[in-house]
């Protein structure tokens, strides 16, 4: 839950106060929750949910959603490895930021978190043509950002 | 558009994703304070002092204040069938292994992107946890001496004085929702400091300390963004700190000016089934 807020473009600074709002939302619809039908889709959409109506609200404070990756924990490897590591979980949540809600949802959920489209669109209660096509165009919209980011950090 | 039509990823795309796949641990700090919020706002009282299981990470981490016996129960709540409290949490439960201690710890390290099961490495487990809700099955549950303010389960399920004990979560955006995403983060940021130094008080036992950080709070802040917080732990600290009369008053207080509050039904129960000696 905490990555999938990460992941939805919830900065660090943030994540508690909108973690807990979402396991609040989580347990009050506990009673709606069908056992027939997988866990990790329904409470990804929640994820999604909360973090999209917190990012609304920081909208409308014309505020600026500074990323700021958070630092891994104990057991370091070896700090290159680790530096490395953490570069690339930056600029995948930097592109990330390039791609439209909606559709980062659906990218989020398939590739990272492996969940199966139909369950996806089944948990996002939408049609299953557009759950792929959402896919589809987050692909390359995330491809897109992150060739833009490398080829800007090359030049610079 | 359908499965046929869509293209794999490309494989540089597929590498830098592999990176993010695997799913960061919930700092150690965020994972204690979100389950301690948890536990008021849903008058579930958790503990404090949750940790990290198993080798994810040091004991001598400061936030771990109970830590030795935070590690042994973290395991133990993931493991027994404890009471499900959690509201109306029979549906998630059964397929949970009908452990409330386990639905939040599920819910908070493992959860989504961490796969499904509980006992992942990266699983919080809040540690011990009592639950109190009426005509709930009573089962297990590790008791930490430092533990905060656990309702008795023994007790008889009084009446509820004047709210229903039901978690009565109906505020559509909590307060700390509220206060998320604001500019003033500095600001919030002192203010979660003192609270947090009296959580960790509180969950140490040191009821007085926890009482001096929170008028301080209230000094610095008597109209802060977590003044509702601050009075949900004040009232919890008097009752640890046998004042309950102040306790009652407070209480009284705060069900006056924030009827609606979601950390209410913890008042509640932190009054209603005050703390073992």
């Amino acid at each position: 839950m905490y990555n999938a807020l990460r992941r939805f473009g919830v900065p660090e600074r943030d994540l508690e106060d909108v973690l807990h709002d979402t396991f609040v939302k989580v347990s009050r619809r506990l009673s709606d929750y069908d056992p027939s039908r997988p866990l990790r889709p329904w409470l990804a959409a929640f994820a999604f949910r909360t973090a999209s109506d917190y990012r609304r609200r920081l909208q409308n404070r014309n505020e600026l959603v500074v990323l700021d990756p958070p630092t891994e924990p104990d057991e370091a490897p070896l700090p290159d490895e680790l530096l490395e590591k953490r570069r690339a979980r930056a600029l995948v949540l930097l592109a990330l930021e390039a791609v439209k809600m909606q559709r980062r949802a659906v990218f989020v959920m398939h590739d990272l978190d492996g969940i199966a489209v139909p369950e996806i669109a089944a948990s996002l209660d939408i049609p299953l043509n557009t759950a792929y096509s959402r896919l589809r165009l987050a692909r390359n919209e995330f491809t897109a950002a992150v060739k833009r980011i490398q080829l800007k950090r090359g030049a610079a | 558009m359908s499965m046929e039509e869509l293209k794999p990823l490309e494989a540089d795309i597929d590498d830098l994703l592999d990176a993010e796949r695997e799913p960061l641990p919930i700092p150690e700090a965020i994972g204690n304070r979100v389950a301690a919020r948890l536990g008021a706002t849903l008058g579930i009282p958790l503990a404090v002092g949750a940790a990290l299981t198993p080798a994810a990470t040091s004991v001598a981490a400061p936030a771990a204040a109970s830590a030795g016996a935070a590690a042994s129960s973290a395991g133990a709540a993931a493991s027994s069938a404890a009471a499900s409290g959690a509201a109306g949490a029979a549906a998630a439960g059964s397929i949970l292994g009908g452990s409330g201690a386990a639905i939040v710890a599920f819910l908070l390290g493992a959860g989504v992107g961490g796969g499904v099961g509980v006992g992942g490495s990266q699983l919080l487990a809040p540690a011990p946890l009592q639950v109190a809700s009426q005509g709930m099955p009573k089962v297990v549950v590790t008791v930490v001496a430092a533990a905060p303010a656990p309702a008795e389960p023994e007790r008889a399920p009084a009446p509820p004085p004047v709210e229903p004990a039901a978690p009565a979560v109906t505020a559509t955006a909590s307060a700390s929702a509220a206060a998320g995403g604001s500019t003033r983060d500095v600001g919030l940021a002192a203010e979660r400091a003192l609270l947090e130094q009296s959580r960790t008080a509180l969950a140490r036992g040191k009821a007085d300390a926890a009482i001096r950080s929170l008028r301080q709070h209230a000094a610095r802040f008597p109209r802060g963004r977590l003044s509702e917080e601050r009075e949900s732990l004040l009232i919890q600290a008097l009752v640890a700190a046998g004042k309950r009369n102040e306790a009652k008053k407070r209480a009284d207080q705060f069900r006056k000016k924030s009827p609606k509050s979601m950390l209410l039904p913890g008042v509640n129960s932190v009054l209603e089934n005050p703390p073992p000696k």
